[in-house]
């Protein structure tokens, strides 16, 4: 378990801090996952290489960037014909979009919520999408801690937005984003 | 009972395949439209690599069974007027280019979706086909066709056995279970 280490808290701790600290990722207990919903019923999906490159200013938020990379060739579906069906080229065409990205813009921080305003390319359609990211602090360590964190973000898209229409009669337009990143500052 | 057909009467053989591929046909089809009809989700999803193995399994039923034949002909038919005689083999070499055609277009329809075509868990079929929408639209439409076409001539051939059976008492049918 871990204890939520909100935003705003983090800002007002932190105030002595004068640049944005960067993270690195550790992939091995990070998860980059989705919802999708086929049949009616919620499957979670993964990718299981990633890129996800975080800088946090804890005293002005809006110098904060976060910039995820996602391999396609990596999606699962939860299941095996999932998975096929993730990387064919009726959704995520994997062989020639090797890359989902998704570059920060704006970081703005409300409560213990912040909200991550950036562009995100999907087969090589780049649209603007709105992510919300918390942070939280492992249990048991020190109140202060900033060296080990917990990133969620999370957030919907629209497939059919970039092409990835295929399935349409069994698979919902919606992706619910769930990533978990457990980053490490550098 | 001979394994081979004679001048006069089918073998083993030759029954039992015929009557595991038309139970198995009949089966299959059924098992399609039922399918086709699903409102799929994760629950009833891996029916369909089912049916796919099935009529991987009938295509390799199917061609022993044309092989077979090729080596090891049919009894001599029995008496019937020409036009029978005619209609009877035109249904038959239609039934059996529509056995080979109906699992072949679903095989490659299948292989041109990109989904892997498991063999009841135990190993994969190979893909003939790379991933195309189009290809696999086209090939899964002409499959559900020629199984429909199949299955009318199916209900004809069974018509013909059983006139020949109750209304001229010949030993059509009884050659084909005895």
């Amino acid at each position: 378990m871990r204890f939520l280490f909100s935003l705003f808290f983090v800002i007002i701790a932190s105030a002595a801090t004068a640049a944005p600290i960067k993270y690195d990722v550790n992939k091995d207990t990070s998860d980059v996952g989705f919802i999708y919903t086929f049949g009616g019923k919620d499957i979670k999906g993964a990718f299981n290489d990633f890129d996800i490159d975080v800088a946090i200013d804890f005293k002005s938020l809006k110098n904060s960037t976060v910039s995820v990379s996602l391999k396609t060739q990596t999606a699962s579906g939860g299941f095996i014909f999932g998975t096929q069906a993730m990387r064919s080229k009726k959704i995520l065409s994997a062989k020639a979009f090797p890359e989902i990205t998704f570059l920060s813009k704006s970081v703005t921080g409300r409560g213990d919520t912040a909200q991550i305003l950036g562009d995100i390319t999907v087969r090589g359609i780049t649209k603007p999408l709105t992510l919300t990211a918390q942070l939280f602090r492992p249990k048991g360590s020190d109140i202060n801690e900033r060296d080990n964190l917990i990133m969620k973000i999370t957030g919907t898209l629209d497939r059919f937005d970039f092409g990835a229409n295929g399935y349409a009669k069994e698979v919902a337009p919606d992706l619910k984003i769930n990533i978990e990143a457990f980053i490490k500052k550098q | 009972m001979s394994l081979r057909n004679t001048q006069t009467r089918f073998g083993l053989i030759t029954k039992s395949l015929h009557w595991i591929i038309a139970i198995g046909l009949w089966a299959l089809f059924f098992f399609g439209k039922y399918i086709s009809n699903l409102e799929l989700g994760p629950d009833n999803f891996h029916l369909i690599p089912r049916h796919k193995a099935f009529g991987i399994l009938m295509l390799g039923l199917i061609t022993i069974r044309i092989l077979w034949r090729t080596t090891n002909p049919p009894p001599t038919a029995l008496p019937a007027k020409p036009f029978e005689h005619l209609i009877a083999k035109l249904v038959h070499v239609a039934l059996y280019i529509l056995m080979l055609a109906t699992p072949l277009f679903g095989w490659i329809g299948a292989s041109a979706t990109g989904f892997s075509i498991p063999f009841f868990g135990l190993f994969d079929i190979p893909l003939i086909w790379g991933e195309d929408e189009a290809v696999a639209d086209l090939l899964l439409s002409l499959h559900g066709y020629s199984a429909m076409a199949m299955m009318a001539l199916a209900l004809l051939h069974i018509a013909a056995a059983l006139y020949r059976h109750f209304i001229k008492r010949d030993e059509t049918l009884r050659r084909m279970i005895r």
